[in-house]
């Protein structure tokens, strides 16, 4: 028997396909993107300049009407009041009126998101707690720093208690350790259960932090998946070896390939697999040869590999004539799929 | 209710933290209080201690209230009111719109469960919020100042708040719409003066005009009274003269009227701000015998008749306005227009991505 917390984690807080924006003057910024993101689960939004994420992020937010949308956000149709009302979100450039004080933002915006004045005091207070900004919450946002402001941002995204956080570049202008700060309380959200969808061009980041991660690009969603699924194609061991002679990279050539050889007499062998007994063979060889085996390393891309070699490979793909720079499969498939209803404009 | 509050309570912030509105304040009181320092008595005004003997402007003249509810009408209402401070709180609210849409602003607010028409008209009328402060404080300031020193207790001189506050719409509508189009608060500023300005020469040469026919219907109505009481008194000498004057003014009735007519459509269509100053005071007259008296002997010489006397004219003039220029003329149709500004900033709102 399939028990609630089941149920509950393998619904999809945002489950859109087919998301197409076209502005006036014919400029496409989103070409049908499709996007899964699962309660519960800090989802990251990667794309370079220009990709579409911001556009996707507003349209979710009512910011920007989409030319055409099929699917749910928090299991109704996207958009809505009632969605809204359980959607915490903080913009890029966001931009607070300057003649409120911090306390005031949170709870201004508070007041917009329905919350009764009742609940906003207290919650204003244990948010201004939560960013650490208590001591400068009577003070106006002038006064603020980037990084203060972030935080009232965050604290104001959150005063409506809502299930699912978008953040569109939480950090940035943030020091190291309000950075750190930002992403621990990612985590606690997460923990408390909430969705949060992460917009950010930090990967370092998004790594450390998303459990599932979607990269778009020139309008289009190029990959999804939990970075795990993603990198799957490309682990791999490599072993450095010290005066390897030709003969044996010759002869480990054939299962390994030579990856580089930045002093002449240490070369790296990468063999593509995440299984140790197919590279015993290998070791055994250059051992035998006299070679020193120096490090042996299980390794796989990393996201901003991942990132580049989507990139790189979309754009391989919109150039007549240029080839992939990999063949390893990009999107993996949502936990859960449904048929959602259309939505077009 | 809990958002509308909130936008409220953000625009009464928004204006206590701009210090032009306190600029404005604080000379609505300071008008009010030279006004209150004034005094009339039968030889003249004193101000501060000083007296200033006049033959024209003394209690023989002017009975006390009158001299303050003149002051209030002609120096409050038609100067300070609906030009000087109308400007003051255009400067002031011409950027809410603007402010409204700017990018980073515009985000969290249309990412909260608030419809966008909501949302857009609410912060629009919390941008009539200044004009209405001020009204309220000049007028509540001058009925006590009328009461204490002119000896006459007023309540509809508040009548005058909200008209003011409803005249300042009509620029405010035609603002926001340009704030939305441009998203510039000082091209909205300058396109609402120059639109202002516009409104202005239209509604004056329609009066231009409306005077011209009518005091030329009148010198018609007068030349033939004067050729029946010849012909009744077989003087008929120069009526043959008075008969081509006849025709001559008759024809250029018609011109007039012919040149009225259209531009009546015209104005009747457009916002009308003088006209609605000009529906307040005849309003005020009428409740608070604000008028002046006039002199029977004073001609009308304005469009060359020597047979209309002023006071005539001016009954005429009067019960013109009085019979086509009432309230649903002047305010309803203004308040169509300006319901249309509104729909138009409502649809491109609704319709337009940040």
């Amino acid at each position: 028997m399939v028990g609630l917390s089941t149920i509950v984690v393998l619904m999809l807080a945002i489950d859109l396909h087919d998301v197409t924006k076209t502005y006036r003057g014919g400029v496409q910024a989103l070409r049908g993107v499709s996007l899964a993101v699962q309660a519960g689960e800090i989802f990251g939004l990667l794309g370079p300049n220009g990709a579409g994420k911001s556009t996707l992020v507003k349209i979710i937010m009512t910011v920007v009407r989409p030319t055409s949308l099929r699917g749910t956000v928090l299991g109704q149709p996207a958009g809505t009041q009632a969605v809204l009302a359980r959607i915490g979100y903080l913009p890029e450039h966001h931009r607070f009126p300057q003649y409120l004080t911090g306390r005031q933002v949170i709870d201004f915006f508070g007041a917009l998101g329905k919350v009764p004045r009742a609940v906003r005091r207290p919650r204003t207070e244990e948010l201004l707690e939560l960013v650490g900004m208590r001591e400068w919450g009577n003070r106006r946002v002038t006064m603020y720093s980037k990084g203060m402001q972030q935080r009232i941002g965050i604290a104001a995204a959150l005063i409506n208690d809502p299930e699912l956080v978008v953040l569109d570049e939480p950090t940035d202008g943030v020091d190291p350790v309000g950075r750190r700060e930002i992403r621990d309380m990612l985590l606690r959200l997460r923990g408390e259960g909430r969705t949060v969808l992460v917009n950010s061009h930090l990967l370092s980041e998004v790594e450390m932090l998303a459990d599932r991660v979607a990269i778009i690009n020139q309008g289009t969603t190029l990959a999804q998946g939990t970075i795990e699924e993603l990198t799957h194609e490309s682990h791999r061991y490599e072993i450095e070896a010290m005066h390897a002679p030709d003969m044996v990279v010759t002869a480990v050539g054939p299962v390994a390939g030579l990856a580089s050889v930045a002093d002449p007499a240490l070369r790296t062998f990468v063999i593509p697999t995440r299984d140790a007994a197919i590279i015993q063979p290998a070791i055994d060889a250059l051992r035998a040869a006299g070679a020193t085996v120096t490090r042996v390393e299980r390794a796989r891309e990393t996201l901003e590999d991942l990132f580049v070699r989507s990139v790189i490979d979309e754009r391989g793909r919109a150039m007549p004539g240029a080839q992939r720079a990999s063949t390893a499969p990009l999107t993996a498939p949502p936990a859960a799929s449904r048929t959602p209803p259309e939505i077009r404009s | 209710m809990t958002q509308t509050l909130a936008i409220f309570l953000d625009a009464y912030r928004d204006l206590n933290s701009r210090k032009l509105f306190w600029l404005a304040m604080v000379i609505s009181a300071l008008v009010v209080a030279i006004v209150g320092a004034l005094g009339i008595d039968d030889t003249g005004v004193s101000a501060l201690g000083f007296h200033f003997n006049s033959k024209f402007v003394n209690t023989l003249f002017f009975p006390r209230d009158l001299f303050y509810k003149l002051i209030f009408q002609n120096l409050g209402i038609n100067i300070w009111l609906t030009w000087l401070a109308a400007i003051l709180a255009l400067i002031s609210t011409a950027s809410i719109v603007p402010e409204l849409i700017a990018n980073g602003s515009i985000d969290m607010m249309l990412s909260k469960p608030i419809t966008r028409s909501r949302l857009f008209l609410t912060r629009w009328v919390t941008g009539l919020f200044f004009a209405g402060f001020q009204a309220a404080v000049f007028v509540i300031a001058s009925f006590l100042v009328i009461g204490i020193r002119g000896g006459a207790w007023e309540p509809g001189l508040f009548l005058a708040i909200p008209v003011v506050v409803v005249f300042f719409s009509y620029l405010y509508c035609f603002c926001a719409l340009m704030g939305v189009l441009t998203r510039s608060t000082v091209a909205s500023l300058l396109l609402t003066l120059v639109f202002w300005l516009a409104l202005f020469g239209a509604q004056k040469a329609e009066q231009f005009l409306n005077y011209g026919r009518l005091a030329s219907s009148m010198e018609v109505t007068a030349i033939e009274r004067t050729i029946a009481s010849r012909l009744e008194k077989n003087a008929d000498a120069d009526v043959d003269k008075l008969r081509a004057e006849l025709v001559s003014e008759t024809i250029s009735a018609g011109r007039w009227n012919s040149g009225y007519w259209p531009a009546y459509a015209i104005v009747t269509v457009l916002p009308k701000t003088n006209e609605t100053t000009e529906w307040l005071s005849r309003t005020l007259v009428k409740q608070s015998n604000f008028r002046p008296p006039a002199k029977d002997d004073d001609e009308m010489r304005f469009f060359g008749s020597s047979r209309v006397k002023r006071k005539e004219f001016e009954q005429a003039t009067y019960d013109d306005a009085e019979s086509r220029k009432g309230a649903l003329w002047t305010i309803g149709t203004s308040l169509m227009f300006e319901a249309v500004m509104l729909g138009g900033c409502v649809w491109l709102f609704r319709r337009r991505d940040f």
